[in-house]
């Protein structure tokens, strides 16, 4: 019973704060409405008793809105703090488009006959979580992982405007790099 | 040396008032150095943080224009939270509050709020130099915070669990500090500095006006100086579990050495303080990812390899 | 309780152009009291002015003292001999709970809306309440702009990394920790990126009798020896505590507040050997300052603070440190030459800061300026400086 209230007050939670995101003016206050969201929907799984992710959601999301608030801080043209603004755009298709996918999901959710549990759960769900994604699958991570690195290399050196010749001179001989802030190494 | 066990929730009014005294005694040894420092009496030092309690929560809140007042309140008050939140699964002697299958990571992902809570208190004053001081400390967490997770992953990966609780039993022989020195001495910095401590105390330095402190004052401010302390001292005891086998040690009782140890840990850090200049987030940034960050992935590799070769 | 609560009171200290010496008597007092010197106004319990300040001045101190966030005093001492009795009578008047609490009810709960013309005249010191977001051009345009909180917003501008960021003014000073007494330096700032900087100096009423700077090289006589190992250490105090290393600056401080009660200079040398020893040795100094310059044009400056030919900011500690143990010990008579042209050398300083703080970010400017240890006394001796 007690796990039943508090399931539905995380959900009221996880929904309410989602909709804050749309509803609040300010930048700071909706990213972190999400991250309320996010918050609410990791201590749910936590209730699963899967810990791992619920965990990792909670991690995850923080950090993320933490380095979110500064992108859309630097990329906003004028001083979000201060001016109010709405953070909506297109606001006739998104809302179709949530609506529907939010009706698809709860429908699906409620209507789909799911089978009953047949055996049960192991007994180190970390454990066996990390075998069903390392074990079997290692081939796919190792495969996935170096290209995954390899397109965040790929991308900052795209995005980077200064190379190593801007830095070290046309013949690469500067002793010291020319930097617009020195880093801790001198390299 | 027992098994940790899990105790009545009821302790956990307990916990709160433990990591306060613990934290109170850091912040009276910091008092100490300040005043011996200066040349004055060594009790005149150790009454320093109640005295300054006393004055703060005689001292008027403040407002400032424009100021968002909600984010502002969550981010003062957030760090004492998060580090009671950390207690949860840190063991005292043979006792934890609850041990969470994935211990290891629930300490990790409350310093993780830090990240979020810090930014809150530079970013609700609408001031310049408390925004400065917001953005320095995420420009801090970005180099420690990967470090400090291969430094937690470390430990987990020698006793092939993240719960804390056999994380402790597997130093039944050989504590982690003795084969995992850089891990300890990552995790140490790392703790120093999302606590906003010492030579990483950037965010809150004199040279942006107390940065995020700047435009704080009365229980806001008493809220922020208390949640360092007590995110220090919570890093001190999770480092007492993660790397000095817990409560481990000779004719004391259990939860005594816990007490012991993490007092020691926190001393050292406090006297870390002001022993060495400020290190920039921007100069910290290349040493953490060219030096720190391989060296201590080579000591978990390390530790996986030896892992590996004995079973 | 209230005892309790004002055992260790925090103190802002406003010092005027020429009040060097009150400014260092009230940081030796508060360390003997075992209180602290404020931050900010937000953390500050008392504010005290130290010596008579000008109209501009003034109105700073107007502005500190309604962001000061009660029980608060407000009280001011013109020679150094008053400190302590300045300092008395604050904490009883902090501890009158009957004029706090009028003071408290007069005060509105609301910070003060930033006028308009106190938003553009930026005679801001601290914080958000002073923060300026005014645009730097265009101002007809933005006119109709919303101005939350009766703040502009900003606008943007190209950045160093050739993006468009947003441009922030922000004043440093007149009040800031380890900051020239005086000094305002107008900053546009991108992010903590200071992109372009102008500096002017808030004079004093008049010209105060303390702490006159010396302007001839005769033989030292004792007590300009003195002053020079105490504006030294105090320039030292201030970089090193700016660079984060607050036991070496509360050493060089303690030398400091020693030689001025009238230690012998003999008694201080070894204090000093010892800091100046582990000033050079230390290398996490010498990490953390790497790089950081304050220009060709110092090292030639026959200013008498920076004689060893050094233009890194360490370099220039280190050589004040050398140089205050050098007059400790008599080495040389002329180990405290001080100043032959103030005016033109304090001109030619705050000329050089644009420049030297283009593209720095608060901070290294905040190393540069406490390594340029701009003496601001004298603009106050000759009023026709002002521009």
């Amino acid at each position: 019973m007690l796990s039943v209230i508090v399931f539905s007050a995380l959900a009221v939670i996880a929904l309410a704060s989602g909709i804050a995101v749309f509803r609040v003016d300010s930048m700071a206050r909706a990213t972190y409405a999400l991250a309320v969201s996010f918050v609410a929907v990791g201590v749910m799984l936590l209730m699963f008793d899967l810990d791992y992710i619920g965990v990792i959601t909670i991690l995850m999301m923080v950090m993320e809105m933490a380095i979110m608030a500064i992108y859309m801080i630097m990329f906003m043209g004028m001083n979000p703090a201060l001016m109010p603004m709405s953070m909506v755009h297109n606001k006739r298709w998104s809302a179709i488009l949530a609506v529907g996918t939010f009706l698809l999901l709860a429908g699906g959710a409620l209507l789909i006959p799911w089978a009953a549990r047949t055996g049960s759960p192991a007994a180190d769900l970390t454990a066996s979580l990390g075998e069903a994604i390392m074990g079997s699958k290692m081939l796919v991570m190792l495969t996935v992982s170096p290209i995954l690195f390899a397109t965040i290399v790929a991308a900052l050196v795209l995005a980077n405007p200064r190379g190593r010749y801007d830095r070290w001179g046309d013949e690469l001989n500067r002793p010291t790099p020319d930097d617009p802030q020195q880093g801790g190494l001198g390299r | 040396m027992n098994d940790i066990v899990e105790v009545n929730p009821g302790w956990a009014l307990l916990a709160p008032v433990v990591l306060g005294l613990l934290a109170l005694a850091g912040a009276a040894l910091n008092g100490i150095l300040v005043a011996r420092a200066e040349g004055r009496s060594f009790r005149s030092g150790a009454v320093i943080p109640v005295l300054e309690t006393a004055r703060l929560m005689r001292q008027r809140r403040r407002t400032t224009v424009a100021a968002d007042v909600l984010l502002w309140r969550i981010g003062c008050a957030g760090l004492v939270v998060t580090a009671v939140l950390k207690t949860a699964v840190i063991p005292v002697g043979p006792w934890v509050l609850a041990d969470i299958p994935v211990g290891v990571v629930w300490f990790n992902t409350m310093d993780v709020f830090v990240w979020a809570l810090v930014w809150l208190i530079g970013w609700g004053a609408n001031s310049a130099h408390a925004l400065v001081g917001g953005y320095r400390f995420l420009a801090q967490a970005v180099s420690y915070e990967l470090p400090l997770m291969f430094a937690l992953v470390t430990p987990a990966v020698a006793a092939h669990s993240l719960r804390v609780s056999d994380v402790v039993a597997a130093q039944q022989e050989l504590w982690f500090i003795v084969w995992m020195p850089i891990a300890f001495v990552v995790f140490c910095l790392s703790v120093v500095a999302f606590s906003n401590w010492g030579p990483f105390a950037t965010s809150a330095s004199a040279d942006i006006a107390g940065g995020i402190l700047t435009e704080v004052s009365g229980v806001d401010r008493l809220l922020i100086l208390a949640g360092r302390y007590a995110l220090l001292t919570t890093g001190a005891a999770f480092a007492v579990a993660l790397f000095f086998g817990g409560g481990a040690g000779p004719l004391l009782p259990g939860w005594l050495w816990t007490l012991v140890k993490t007092l020691l840990l926190l001393a050292a850090f406090v006297t870390l303080r002001h022993r060495l200049p400020a290190v920039r987030p921007e100069r910290l940034a290349e040493v953490a990812w060219i030096i720190v960050l391989p060296a201590v992935l080579l000591q978990t590799l390390v530790v996986s390899i030896v892992v590996a070769v004995r079973g | 309780m209230a005892g309790h609560a004002t055992r260790r009171v925090h103190v802002l200290v406003l010092e005027v152009p020429g009040w060097g010496e009150t400014r260092m008597r009230v940081e030796a007092e508060l360390a003997r009291r075992g209180w602290a010197p404020a931050i900010s106004p937000a953390d500050a319990d008392v504010l005290l002015v130290c010596g008579e300040p000008g109209q501009e001045l003034e109105s700073v101190c107007a502005r500190l003292w309604s962001q000061l966030p009660g029980p608060r005093v407000r009280a001011a001492v013109i020679t150094a001999s008053d400190v302590a009795s300045t300092l008395d009578r604050a904490v009883d008047e902090l501890l009158d709970e009957a004029s706090q609490q009028s003071d408290a009810r007069t005060r509105s709960r609301r910070p003060a809306e930033p006028r308009d013309e106190i938003a553009h005249t930026e005679h801001a010191a601290h914080g958000s309440s002073s923060e300026s977001t005014e645009p730097d051009m265009d101002m007809d345009m933005d006119m109709d702009m919303p101005k939350p909180g009766g703040i502009p917003l900003a606008n943007g501008g190209p950045d160093r990394d050739g993006l468009e960021m947003d441009v922030l003014h922000v004043p440093l000073g007149p009040v800031l920790p380890h900051w020239p007494a005086g000094l305002v330096v107008r900053c546009v700032l991108q992010g903590d990126v200071i992109v372009s900087a102008k500096a002017e100096i808030l004079p004093a009423a008049q010209p105060s009798g303390d702490g006159l700077v010396p302007d001839d090289r005769r033989p030292l006589a004792d007590d300009e020896r003195r002053r020079a190992v105490i504006r030294r250490s105090d320039a030292a105090a201030s970089v090193l505590a700016l660079a984060g290393w607050s036991f070496a600056a509360g050493r060089a401080r303690r030398i400091r507040d020693a030689v001025a009660s009238g230690t012998a200079l003999l008694d201080v040398t070894a204090d000093l050997d010892k800091l100046a020893r582990s000033v050079a040795r230390s290398w996490t100094l010498r990490w953390t300052l790497k790089g950081i310059t304050v220009g060709e044009c110092l090292a030639h400056a026959d200013d008498g603070m920076g004689q060893s030919g050094s233009e890194t900011v360490r370099g220039r500690l280190i050589g004040w440190l050398e140089e205050a143990r050098r007059t400790a010990r008599d080495d040389k008579a002329e180990g405290a030459y001080e100043l032959q042209d103030p005016l033109a050398l304090q001109r030619s300083r705050l000329g050089e800061i644009p420049r030297l703080l283009n593209g720095t970010d608060i901070a290294t400017a905040r190393l540069i300026i406490a390594a340029l240890a701009i003496e601001t006394a004298p603009v106050a001796q000759t009023p026709q400086s002002r521009t």
